[in-house]
């Protein structure tokens, strides 16, 4: 029987995970490390949706890794697929809305899991055009004309 | 129930407002460094906050028909990649280098960015040069003292025989693709890169 950690969202609610799978966020590693998580560890900035994500990301990826483990003698053979099976996951889980995504985020960023803050990063602005990013974040303008003509001609051959 | 009701409220984002440009820098580059180069060079129209964050990146992944779809060989280009090395934080770590260009044969720019690229601890090279006249070029032994070095491709360009110590303690992947590799007797070449794995 493995050690569970409790987590809990902002809005109070527990969710109970195996320790291997928190050990995947380096900041509850440092905690568990120093023996600071009983009673459970309240995370007042991450919301039950966002934390139910990441803790399926974090369930996946100590699947895969363990898989792979196992399988570590065939690896030429069938790490390849593994790999890309574990991409293909990826490329659906973050297939979110983006105020979702935005969260998992900081999520990431906050509780340390590198390959997730990777994975939301990558998608965050991926094949969109300048309009399309100010329109979706809502980046209001401050350049006057002639400033924002400045700052074109600096970099012309972007905007040819 | 209504307590918690409220508390959740106060976690939802009013979906005006504009959250990303109060990020921390680091957040906000490492956002821009899964661009292309030219799309992250266009964010800095956003505003005044997007201006510079594009120079914070630390990868470059270009090609020359960014610049120009009409002439292969672009001096504009070169001069860009120049004055991105130039720029480039000095403590940071460069994490990728991709260009796909036309070199016309000028080797000059490569050995120097390759110089000014181990000198940056670069982790990842990918160059693809699709001018007839480098495919004889090797580039330069430096390389092969890039202990930072993680992943390598090349494309229409040779990998030169060392003769001389190579020190690639990081180096996992090889990718060379008609490129030469120069191997000599007695190659020592990837003694010295302990992670490499065959493929």
């Amino acid at each position: 029987m493995s050690k569970k950690i409790i987590f809990e969202s902002s809005e109070g609610e527990s969710f109970e995970v195996d320790e291997a799978v928190a050990l995947e966020c380096q900041t509850i590693k440092n905690m568990i490390e120093d023996d600071c998580t009983d009673g459970g560890i309240p995370l007042a900035n991450v919301n039950s949706a966002t934390l139910t994500k990441v803790i399926d990301y974090c369930k996946k990826h100590v699947e895969a890794a363990a898989a792979a483990e196992a399988n570590a003698g065939d690896k030429d053979i069938y790490g390849a697929n593994k790999d890309i099976e574990l991409k293909t996951w990826d490329e659906e889980f973050v297939k979110v809305d983006q105020p979702l995504l935005f969260d998992l985020m900081l999520a990431a960023n906050f509780l340390i899991i590198p390959g997730l803050l990777d994975l939301t990063c990558k998608t965050m602005m991926r094949g969109k055009t300048v309009l399309q990013i100010r329109e979706i974040f809502h980046i209001k303008k401050d350049y006057t004309d002639a400033e924002e003509a400045e700052v074109r001609k600096e970099n012309a051959w972007a905007f040819e | 129930m209504d307590e918690d009701r409220e508390k959740r409220h106060r976690f939802k984002r009013p979906s005006s407002v504009d959250w990303i440009s109060s990020l921390p820098d680091c957040l906000l580059s490492q956002i821009l460094s899964n661009l292309p180069t030219k799309d992250a060079v266009k964010t800095s129209v956003l505003s005044t906050r997007w201006r510079s964050l594009w120079k914070q990146v630390p990868s470059l992944d270009l090609a020359n028909f960014d610049f120009s779809l009409y002439f292969p060989y672009c001096p504009k280009f070169l001069t860009f990649v120049d004055s991105f090395l130039l720029d480039l934080n000095r403590d940071s770590c460069l994490h990728e280098f991709k260009l796909k260009y036309d070199s016309d044969g000028e080797t000059d720019h490569l050995s120097r960015w390759i110089n000014t690229l181990v000198k940056r601890k670069v982790k990842h090279i990918d160059i693809v040069d699709e001018s007839n006249a480098s495919w004889d070029f090797p580039i330069p032994t430096t390389l092969y003292s890039c202990e930072s070095l993680v992943s390598l491709k090349l494309s229409g360009l040779t990998l030169p025989n060392p003769n001389l110590v190579v020190s690639l303690p990081s180096l996992k992947t090889i990718y060379l693709t008609i490129a030469k590799f120069d191997v000599g007797e007695a190659n020592p070449a990837m003694s010295g890169s302990g992670k490499l794995r065959y493929r």
